[in-house]
C-alpha cells in the first residue's frame, strides 16, 4: 500500500463510486489505457512489455526455460516459477524497502496462485521422469510494486506466453551409456544456415486473464469496482483477483481484503444472479480481441 | 547551454561550486544538468531537484505524525515541514494562548493522514527546518475533494493559488495549486471565501465529472510539460468542449488539448524576446519611401 489516505477522502471516493463515476472521469468498470509489444526481449524465449495508466508504468516480462529433472509427485509435468522485482527491491538506495518486500511476496504469492497453471503443463514434458521444461518467468516492474499492477502483471506474463516458443527437442536413449540424451531438432534450409526449430505452445492461446475486482457493500446494492488504483483499493470492503480465460471458466480465486469469502460474497447477489458474467464477459471479449492483433503481428 | 552528467569534465581555472567537485585541477561535475558560470565560479544547475520552499508559499501537505505541540507534514520537500500547535486557527476563530487541554486533543483539529493546506512561515537558516503556519481563513483542513500530485517545476508561483473554474454554473470548481506540486481538487461554497469547509457535502454525478475534467487537464499540462497556471488550464478546459471529448477520454487525445495551451506559451515567450531592431528600420524606410 503506498499511501494512506484520509477518512475525507474515502468518503468522497466512495460516495463517486457509488455514483458510477471515479476521479480520472472512468466508471466503474473501465480499464485503464495499456500498450502491449511482443517479443522486446530478444535472448528470451517469449517476451512482452507492457506500459499503462497515466503514470505509463512498464513492465517487462521474459520468459527463459532450462532443461530439468520434473518432481517425483509429478513426472509428466513442468514446473513454472514467478520472479517478481521492481526498481525498489533491487537496490537498498530506495525507501520503505521493507514493504516493498511485502508487497513482492503479496504479488508473487498471488501470482503462483491464478496463474500456477497457466498453461497446460504437460506440454513442457520431454521425457516422462526424466526430463522436463522449467519456466522461469522474470517480471520487471518500473514502479513501486502495489496490488493495483496486478491486472496488468498478469496481461504482460500472459502476452509473454503467447510470444513464447520452445526449441523443439528429441529425447533418445543412448544405447552405450543406457542414459536418456536430448538433442536439438535443426529445421534444414536449402540455402541458409540450419537453425534450431522452434514450437509454440497450444495451450496458451487459452490461458487465463487476471482482473481484480472490488466490492463495497451498500445496502441497495453491491457497487462492483474494476481496475481500481491504489487509493480506491483502500476504499473496498472486500477485494478479490480472479483468474478467467475466453470461455469464462475460473481457474482460481484469490482474496486480499474483506472478511471472509463465504460469508460475504457468495451470499450476495453478485454471484447468484450471473452477474459475474456479465461483468466479466466484455472485459475478456476485449482483452481477447487485443491479443487476437498481437498475435497477428 | 551545455547539459552534464555526473563524472563529465567541465572546465579548469575555474573555482568550483555547487553540483561540481575538483580532482587534479580539473572540475568535474557532480549533477545532471546545465552547467552555469558567473564570473568565476562554475556550477551545475540539476534538471531535476527536489521541492525547495520559500517563506509566503502556499503548500498543501499531508500529516505524517502528532507529536508534542506540533505536527509534521509530508510537504514533498527534503525534509518533512514542521506545524506548531500556534500556528493554527482554532475552530471558531478564536484567539487565546493554547492551554495544556488543546495540548491534549490534538487530534480533534487534525489527525494522521489528514491533508492541509497552508503557508511556509519561516526557514531554519542553520538546518533549514520548515516552518507551517494556517493562521488564516484560507487555510486549513481540506475536505470534499481529492489530491492529485504533479512535478512541482511546473508550478509557478503566483498572486492567488486558489483558482476557480466552471464560473459560469451555479456549482463552480475550484483548485488550490500548492507550490511543492500537491494540487487539491474541490468544490466550494460559493457564498464564503472561506476555503476550509467543516460538513461533507453531497456532491452530484454532474459536479465531480467537472472535476475529472479539470483533473484530466492538469495532468495533461503535466504530460505536455508546461506550466500549470489559470490561462494553461483554461486553454485546456476550452479545447476539452471545443472538441466534446469526454473526461474519460481525455488523456488518450493529450495532444490535442495540449495545443492550444502550447502556442500561448510560446506567445508569452516570443513576447520576451528582443525585438529585432533591423526589422523595424526597414519598416520605417517603407513608409518613407511611400511618402515620398
Amino acid at each position: 500500500m503506498k499511501q494512506q489516505i484520509c477518512e475525507n477522502e474515502k468518503v468522497f471516493i466512495v460516495d463517486g463510486l457509488k455514483q458510477g463515476i471515479r476521479r480520472d472521469g472512468r466508471g466503474n468498470l473501465d480499464f485503464r489505457e495499456f500498450k502491449i509489444e511482443l517479443g522486446t526481449i530478444p535472448h528470451a524465449f517469449g517476451s512482452s512489455s507492457l506500459i499503462f495508466g497515466e503514470e505509463d508504468i512498464n513492465i517487462i516480462c521474459a520468459i527463459k526455460a532450462d532443461l530439468q529433472k520434473p518432481l517425483p509427485s509429478e513426472p509428466n509435468k513442468g514446473q513454472i516459477r514467478f520472479h517478481l522485482e521492481s526498481s525498489q527491491t533491487g537496490s537498498s538506495l530506495f525507501t520503505r524497502e521493507e514493504q516493498s518486500e511485502l508487497n513482492k511476496n503479496r504479488l508473487t504469492s498471488i501470482l503462483n496462485a491464478l496463474y500456477g497453471n497457466i498453461i497446460n503443463r504437460e506440454e513442457l514434458k520431454v521425457f516422462e521422469g526424466q526430463f522436463c521444461w522449467f519456466l522461469n518467468v522474470d517480471i520487471l516492474v518500473m514502479e513501486e510494486l502495489s496490488l493495483q499492477q496486478i491486472d496488468f502483471i498478469g496481461l504482460a506474463i500472459r502476452s509473454a506466453f503467447l510470444d513464447f516458443q520452445l526449441p523443439s527437442v528429441n529425447a533418445t536413449l543412448n544405447n552405450n551409456t543406457g542414459k536418456i540424451e536430448v538433442g536439438l531438432v535443426e529445421e534444414i534450409y536449402e540455402d541458409q544456415e540450419n537453425t534450431d526449430k522452434l514450437e509454440t505452445l497450444k495451450s496458451a492461446k487459452n490461458s487465463p486473464y487476471i482482473l481484480s475486482i472490488g466490492f463495497i457493500r451498500d445496502e441497495a446494492e453491491d457497487v462492483v469496482v474494476i481496475d481500481a488504483d491504489d487509493q480506491e483499493n483502500q476504499c473496498f470492503d472486500q477485494l478479490l483477483h480472479i483468474s478467467v480465460d475466453n470461455n469464462l471458466r475460473i481457474y482460481g480465486i484469490e482474496q486480499s481484503k474483506g472478511r471472509s469469502l463465504q460469508s460475504g460474497l457468495l451470499s450476495s447477489k453478485f454471484f447468484l444472479q450471473g452477474n459475474l458474467t456479465k461483468i466479466l464477459k466484455p472485459k475478456i471479449i476485449e482483452f481477447e480481441r487485443i491479443s487476437q492483433k498481437l498475435i497477428k503481428y | 547551454m551545455r547539459i552534464v552528467v555526473p563524472g563529465d569534465y567541465v572546465d579548469e581555472g575555474f573555482i568550483a561550486g555547487h553540483g561540481t567537485y575538483e580532482q587534479e585541477g580539473k572540475i568535474y561535475a557532480s549533477l545532471a544538468g546545465i552547467v552555469h558560470r558567473i564570473d568565476k565560479v562554475i556550477c551545475v544547475k540539476p534538471l531535476k531537484t527536489s521541492f525547495k520552499p520559500d517563506i509566503g508559499d502556499v503548500i498543501i501537505g499531508r500529516i505524517v505524525a502528532v507529536e508534542n505541540k506540533r505536527w509534521t507534514v509530508d510537504i514533498n520537500s527534503y525534509q518533512h515541514g514542521v506545524l506548531n500547535l500556534t500556528n493554527i486557527n482554532l475552530p471558531g476563530g478564536l484567539q487565546r494562548r493554547r492551554s495544556e487541554e488543546d495540548k491534549m486533543q490534538m487530534r480533534n483539529y487534525f489527525k494522521e493522514n489528514d491533508i492541509i493546506s497552508g503557508e511556509v512561515q519561516s526557514i531554519n537558516t542553520h538546518d533549514g527546518k520548515i516552518n507551517m503556519q494556517t493562521r488564516n481563513l484560507k487555510y486549513g483542513k481540506l475536505i470534499n475533494g481529492f489530491l492529485i500530485k504533479v512535478d512541482h517545476n511546473y508550478i509557478r508561483r503566483m498572486k492567488s493559488h486558489i483558482l476557480e473554474f466552471f464560473q459560469e454554473d451555479w456549482q463552480p470548481i475550484a483548485c488550490i495549486i500548492g507550490t511543492n506540486g500537491y494540487i487539491w481538487i474541490y468544490t466550494p461554497d460559493k457564498l464564503t471565501q472561506n476555503t476550509q469547509q467543516s460538513e461533507v457535502k453531497v456532491i452530484s454525478k454532474e459536479t465531480r465529472v467537472k472535476m475529472a475534467v479539470l483533473r484530466n487537464s492538469i495532468i495533461i499540462l503535466e504530460k505536455v510539460q508546461l506550466p500549470i497556471f489559470k490561462d494553461t488550464i483554461q486553454k485546456v478546459l476550452d479545447s476539452q468542449r471545443q472538441n466534446a471529448i469526454e473526461a474519460k477520454d481525455m488523456l488518450k487525445s493529450y495532444e490535442i488539448l495540449g495545443k492550444e495551451a502550447k502556442y500561448l506559451i510560446e506567445s508569452e515567450i516570443n513576447l520576451k524576446k528582443p525585438v529585432n531592431l533591423q526589422l523595424i528600420q526597414t519598416d520605417i524606410n517603407n513608409q518613407d519611401f511611400i511618402m515620398n
